[in-house]
């Protein structure tokens, strides 16, 4: 697709649908508070302050301050980066390992969709978020595994959706001519098959980052994955989670909203991508 | 006196590009126990005829123009509630595609049974009975009551609608392309179904089709559809011996029949005209070769070449 | 005496069918041998089941056959599985043009790009300028115009992806031509500009054709031979024509009894009723039509009638088929 119909789907697409366009505004502000900042974030997020230590929200700190005096406005937007970066990475491997596996099990059947089948079956055995929460364990506390955990975990879902539409699309009249015109089976599916499925996928994908972000989150929230004092909104909503009774309810309130934010708009982004992408509403 | 009557219908369809005017003064009528053929191509509105003799048009569409009339009721002026009782009762419409306009998780005798209990008013214990005698009708066995439509041929399901439109013994039947996509046997099995049960039980059928072939084996008359209009309505003899519209003789010479050549095989020139656009009083002068200015000026009228045949035209062939 | 271009000897395919007793196979084609001369025009006719729509994937080598052999020229194309003769030199000699209601058309490839793909993995060409050249040169002659190669598929109507799919079929210039249903979703008077195209087609690049179609009307005007087939068997063959005029075994004659026909009105015809009997396990040694032919006998119970001919170049598979009036016996 020409950058001029890309340009031209996308404004027909949101112009079409006044929450997708809103969701989208919101989360490109996510990404810019994702990729600038530390630039932008009025004061230094890890900078604590005994004196100022649970402030409530005012002029000088809009979301307050947590328990160790540190400006929450801050942080939340530097939080930004590692949650929004962590679930976009494990939802683009997670995409593109299952969308492979996926295809191969639905194109050519057989053994391949058994084993892959199987493989699937033996990560979807385990309740999903105690799966991540064993595989961080294992493989020691930091960002990466995070990532490696949620794609692991999300990779069921990608597969057996794959698996599901190359299954549908396969004995189809323009697959067959792919093959009468030469085309070998790894072709007809990377070629003439994939290109077809990406926009359900992407569908997905996008619901599926809300997901990842929560769980993202979670692993933090329960102290696995990322520690202090790195801003991340699960770990400040842990935080802030104790002050709640107290009646500082801005310590979990602004970080919990940015996680519910950044989910519902990817959850509304989702139709959207998916008009975007579809060649048949193409103009 | 006809059963069917339909006097200028004209029917809108209001979509985001704009107003389609689908259908423009349709005037046909059925007489009890008699078979009329409405043939076209796609987009020529026959379908949307269908539909609206059933007020089964979706919420878009608007008739903004004429009377349909069915045994001396006046079908546009009808309630809603009114309409659903004559829906099965008196009038029934068989669709195309069989498989899918059955339920597909309901036995083929409940689903008649449905019908029975809905428009027939029979006492539960009858109903059983009543289907299995419906489906006889159409030749179906009874064991077969027992089974679901996936496991049917397309024929078999066809005959299932067939049965169920036909329970109530209504007086009026539309079939929209009943036997599409079914095989030619089992069309011709069909068909003949469709018009011994009209002749016997004085059913006005209303065929609608895009095989001229077919509608000129079983149809008394034939309406031609081009465009949102009734180009020409005949009895069969004439329509094929002294078709007088520019388009049937022209759809009429690109039919493939058994003495067909390639090499005489007629295209007809041109498309259907856009229904959005502001249109000339005659759809088919743009792609007609005996065109004349005043054809597009002028509102165009009926000429009566005998009382049985009708054609919409200045210049009739 | 012509060579044939596609010699098919005793071809069968038999499916395994799930969840019936061990070993029960679905006999979708059964010995099937069917040969198709330079230039000649055949057709291939049956009901639903009779197994047109494997023979097609069996002539055009998308699956390969249980048993039984396709000669194309001199070579044996079923020696090596369908996998390898996709790779061969052969694929681009037998093409398929589909039905254009089951989506035949990639629904994200442009026009351009769906005709050019055949010619990139088959005749290897790589320098755009001539895919570009050669794309232009074959919707010209299928008379698609030039602004149609950058819509796609559903942008055209349906008139116009028929001609996609036969640019895409004979841009790489193949011998023989499957066509299976081509016209059969379009409008009266857009299939017969479709038919004629298809009639030039074949005589300006000299192919052969196998045609498909449950429209016998149609299959007349184009075939000079038709082949019938019933429950994964062939019944009748014979020139188009006599098919037509003095079809000799009894299905077929219930077949042609049954297409409408205006003129005949009037008329009482006989009709074939019930259903074609299981294709699953069949018994070898009745005829396919027992039970639902009005002749049945004996003999068609216990014995297979083998295909006979029976006048010039007419052939059918019935103890009792009427011997051709005429001509040489």
């Amino acid at each position: 697709m020409s950058l001029a119909t890309l340009a031209r789907n996308t404004g027909y697409a949101f112009g079409e649908n006044r929450l997708t366009l809103t969701a989208a505004i919101i989360l490109a502000l996510l990404a810019l508070c994702a990729i600038f900042g530390p630039s932008i974030a009025p004061f230094d997020p890890l900078t604590t302050s005994a004196a100022t230590k649970l402030a409530p929200p005012s002029a000088l700190h809009p979301f307050g301050t947590d328990a160790l005096g540190r400006d929450i406005l801050s942080r939340v937007i530097v939080a930004a980066r590692l949650d929004l970066g962590m679930a976009i990475s494990a939802v683009v491997l997670s995409f593109v390992v299952g969308l492979a596996l996926g295809s191969l099990a639905g194109y050519f059947g057989g053994w391949t969709d058994r084993i892959i089948g199987r493989a699937m079956d033996t990560i979807m055995a385990f309740p999903l978020f105690v799966l991540a929460m064993g595989i961080v364990v294992a493989l020691g506390n930091s960002v990466a595994n995070i990532i490696i955990a949620t794609m692991i975990i999300n990779l069921p879902f990608y597969c057996r959706f794959a698996r599901a539409e190359v299954n549908v699309r396969r004995d189809l009249g323009y697959v067959e001519a792919a093959r009468m015109g030469g085309n070998g089976s790894l072709r007809v599916l990377a070629n003439h098959i994939i290109p077809n499925i990406l926009p359900p996928m992407m569908v997905q994908a996008s619901l599926n980052m809300g997901w990842a972000i929560l769980n993202a989150a979670g692993l933090s929230f329960i102290g696995l994955g990322v520690r202090p004092p790195t801003p991340e909104w699960g770990i400040m909503v842990s935080e802030g989670a104790s002050y709640i009774i107290s009646g500082e309810w801005w310590a979990f309130m602004f970080p919990g909203a940015a996680l519910v934010l950044a989910v519902f708009c990817f959850n509304m982004l989702g139709d959207g991508l998916r008009d975007l992408l579809d060649p048949r509403k193409r103009v | 006196m006809a059963q069917l009557e339909i006097d200028n219908l004209s029917v809108e369809f209001r979509t985001r590009h704009g107003v389609v005017r689908a259908l423009e003064s349709v005037t046909l009528s059925v007489a009890r126990g008699e078979i009329v053929g409405v043939v076209g191509e796609s987009g020529s509105g026959k379908s949307v005829t269908a539909y609206t003799v059933m007020a089964l048009n979706d919420e878009a569409a608007q008739i903004t123009s004429g009377r349909i009339t069915m045994g001396g009721i006046d079908i546009l002026a009808a309630q809603p509630d009114a309409m659903r009782q004559l829906r099965g009762r008196e009038m029934a419409m068989i669709f195309q595609s069989p498989r899918t306009a059955l339920h597909p998780i309901r036995k083929v005798g409940k689903q008649i049974e449905d019908v029975l209990r809905e428009h027939a008013g029979l006492p539960s214990r009858d109903l059983k009975q009543a289907a299995i005698a419906a489906l006889a009708r159409v030749r179906i066995p009874e064991r077969r009551a027992e089974a679901y439509p996936f496991e049917l041929s397309g024929g078999m399901c066809q005959r299932v609608m067939i049965a169920m439109a036909l329970a109530c013994s209504p007086s009026v039947l539309i079939a929209d392309e009943p036997t599409t996509g079914l095989d030619v046997t089992t069309q011709a099995v069909i068909m003949d179904l469709i018009r011994d049960m009209s002749r016997s039980a004085r059913m006005s059928t209303l065929l609608i089709t895009h095989d001229l072939g077919l509608a000129g084996e079983y149809c008394d008359r034939i309406a031609v559809m081009h465009a949102g209009h009734v180009v020409e309505i005949a009895d069969t003899e004439s329509l094929f011996d002294h078709p007088a519209h520019p388009y049937t003789r022209q759809l009429l010479a690109a039919t493939p029949v058994p003495e067909s050549r390639i090499e005489t095989l007629h295209s007809i020139p041109g498309q259907l005209p856009d229904l959005r656009s502001t249109l000339p009083p005659c759809r088919f002068s743009g792609r007609c070769e005996r065109r004349q200015p005043i054809c597009d000026e002028r509102e165009l009228p009926w000429t009566e070449l005998t009382p049985t045949h009708l054609v919409r035209c200045r210049f009739p062939l | 005496m012509m060579a044939p271009l596609l010699e098919a000897r005793s071809l069968s395919k038999f499916y395994p069918v799930k969840g019936a007793a061990r070993g029960a196979k679905l006999h979708a084609v059964d010995d099937v041998s069917l040969t198709i001369g330079a230039g000649e025009s055949v057709g291939l006719v049956g009901e639903s089941g009779c197994g047109k729509s494997t023979m097609v994937r069996l002539l055009g080598r998308l699956i390969d056959p249980t048993t039984g052999q396709i000669l194309l020229g001199d070579d044996d194309i079923t020696a090596m599985s369908q996998a390898r003769f996709a790779s061969s030199a052969g694929r681009r000699r037998i093409q398929i043009v589909f039905q254009d209601a089951t989506e035949s058309l990639n629904p994200s490839f442009r026009v351009a790009q769906a005709i050019a793909d055949p010619l990139q993995r088959l005749l290897d060409m790589r320098n755009a300028a001539d895919i570009d050249k050669r794309v232009r040169t074959t919707a010209a002659l299928v008379g698609l115009p030039e602004e149609l190669l950058q819509r796609y598929p559903h942008q055209l109507s349906g008139g116009q992806r028929a001609r996609v799919g036969i640019a895409r079929a004979v841009a790489v210039e193949p011998s023989l031509l499957i066509l299976d249903e081509p016209t059969s979703a379009l409008d009266v008077s857009v299939q017969a500009v479709i038919l004629r195209l298809l009639a030039d087609l074949r005589d300006r690049l000299k192919m052969s054709y196998l045609f498909v179609s449950h429209d016998l009307n149609v299959v007349r005007l184009l075939c000079s031979r038709v082949v019938v087939m019933y429950l994964g068997k062939v019944v009748e063959s014979a020139p188009a024509e006599a098919l037509f005029t003095a079809p000799r075994h009894p299905y077929t004659r219930a077949l042609v009894a049954a297409i409408p026909d205006p003129a005949r009105r009037r008329e009482a015809r006989p009709r074939l009723d019930g259903s074609p009997t299981s294709p699953i396990d069949p018994n070898p040694n009745a005829c396919r039509f027992h039970g639902r032919c009005a002749h049945s006998t004996d003999l068609c119970a216990t014995t297979m009638p083998p295909l006979r001919a029976g006048g010039a170049d007419h052939f059918a598979a019935c103890h009792f088929a009427l011997a051709s009036t005429g001509g040489n016996p």
